[in-house]
């Protein structure tokens, strides 16, 4: 955990001012009382996060490519969400199997947010999810060594508690720890994670997007 | 010149006039068992909506309904055809079980008044994709699904649905709820089908 903190401090601008949305930059997918449950349906738009700087902890994950924020609310339940795009290469076609299995989050997994201030708030996923995974023999760049590329995507949903919910707004988030479970192609199944650095530019925009809630 | 007015004020005629009224009825099945005498009909498939995106992915939606009616019992069936189109060639898992409801699952319909018609799906549907490429070079292809789902109906719910319109329904499939906003001119559609078994 020392070490997660010593890279993200040293990838972010600490910030330990309170972050306040500004109504009217929030921008929704969804925000409407569903007729049908009558709860409030939230969805902010994604919200793209620069990189500090990201260190993937277990090969088996390749490169992150991109990685998005969006705060949801179900009736009382909030909660924050991440998109995660990952890429990795491999030698051989990879079978249905790799490609099905290539990445999943487990019902529980953790997620640690460090703050400016080098506390950390901890979530979890309340259901397990799978990435959506796609290959293709990538002729312009890949055709030479015969390599496959392989793009997975994976959205994973951290439910917010009041307590967690405050922590967030109160002050901006620098840095990101993820669980993950990966199946590394011919290595089976390895679990990992993924640290990554906000860059000083997107600091403050997890706790921008949970304002939106309000 | 005058052809073309009379075909204009034709189509403009079929287009305003509620189906309930101008479409007679259409059927699948309508037959009486010559033995035992069991009526048996199955509308057409009548369209909800030309095209619905589904939030959060990159698919889009079709959906229809018909009114079923065997030996005295009336089912409401609802079909949904689920596209997506894909850079490369989709894998066998891709394609299985796209489209799950569960026995049971609920068809919510959303009435003019803001009532809700709830109706459970009478068995389970795993629907799985079909595919095609849309162009010579094999690089784009079509994904589609068809679920047909069948729910049960009492009398209540008839009376319910026939007495106005609705303009919104949603399905709990098993990962996701199908929501379908009806277009404006369809929303007499659920009235012209329960109305065709009698």
């Amino acid at each position: 955990m020392k070490n997660l903190i010593s890279l993200l401090t040293t990838a972010s601008i600490l910030l330990a001012g309170p972050v306040t949305a500004n109504a009217s930059e929030c921008k929704f997918v969804i925000n409407e009382v569903d007729p049908f449950t009558g709860k409030l349906m939230v969805t902010t738009a994604w919200e793209p996060l620069k990189s500090g700087m990201s260190e993937i902890v277990g090969q088996a994950f390749g490169d992150l490519s991109d990685i998005s924020a969006a705060a949801v609310r179900e009736g009382e339940q909030d909660y924050l969400a991440l998109k995660l795009k990952l890429s990795d290469t491999t030698g051989s076609r990879p079978s249905d199997d790799d490609l099905q299995y290539a990445v999943s989050v487990p019902e529980g997994a953790g997620l640690w947010v460090v703050m400016g201030d080098q506390t950390t708030v901890q979530l979890f996923t309340d259901k397990a999810v799978r990435g959506i995974t796609k290959a293709k023999k990538d002729g312009a760049i890949l055709v030479s060594d015969g390599r496959y590329l392989v793009k997975s995507t994976v959205i994973i949903r951290y439910a917010l508690d009041a307590a967690a919910r405050e922590a967030l707004t109160q002050q901006s988030a620098t840095g990101l720890r993820l669980n993950l479970r990966n199946r590394k192609f011919e290595f089976g199944y390895e679990r990992g994670h993924i640290d990554f650095g906000i860059h000083e530019k997107s600091v403050g925009d997890i706790s921008a997007i949970i304002g939106c809630l309000e | 010149m005058k052809k073309t007015c009379l075909i204009s004020i034709a189509i403009l005629l079929l287009a305003t006039v509620p189906p309930a009224q101008a479409a007679k009825c259409k059927y699948e099945i309508n037959s009486v068992d010559k033995f035992t005498k069991v009526k048996t009909q199955k509308t057409k498939w009548a369209s909800l909506d030309p095209w619905s995106v589904i939030i959060g992915s990159d698919s889009y939606l079709v959906a229809a309904i018909s009114a079923d009616l065997n030996a005295g019992s009336k089912t409401l069936g609802l079909q949904l055809i689920r596209q997506q189109s894909s850079s490369y060639r989709p894998r066998d898992y891709e394609l299985r079980d796209v489209i799950v409801v569960p026995e049971g699952a609920r068809l919510l319909i959303l009435m003019a008044d803001d009532t809700i018609v709830e109706l459970p799906a009478l068995h389970e549907v795993r629907a799985s994709a079909g595919y095609a490429a849309s162009n010579g070079q094999q690089t784009e292809f079509e994904i589609k699904t068809v679920a047909e789902i069948n729910f049960a109906l009492d009398e209540s719910d008839v009376e319910a649905l026939m007495k106005q319109e609705a303009k919104r329904i949603r399905v709990e499939a098993e990962d996701h709820n199908y929501d379908v906003f009806i277009a404006e001119a369809l929303r007499d559609n659920f009235q012209w089908a329960l109305g065709c078994i009698q």
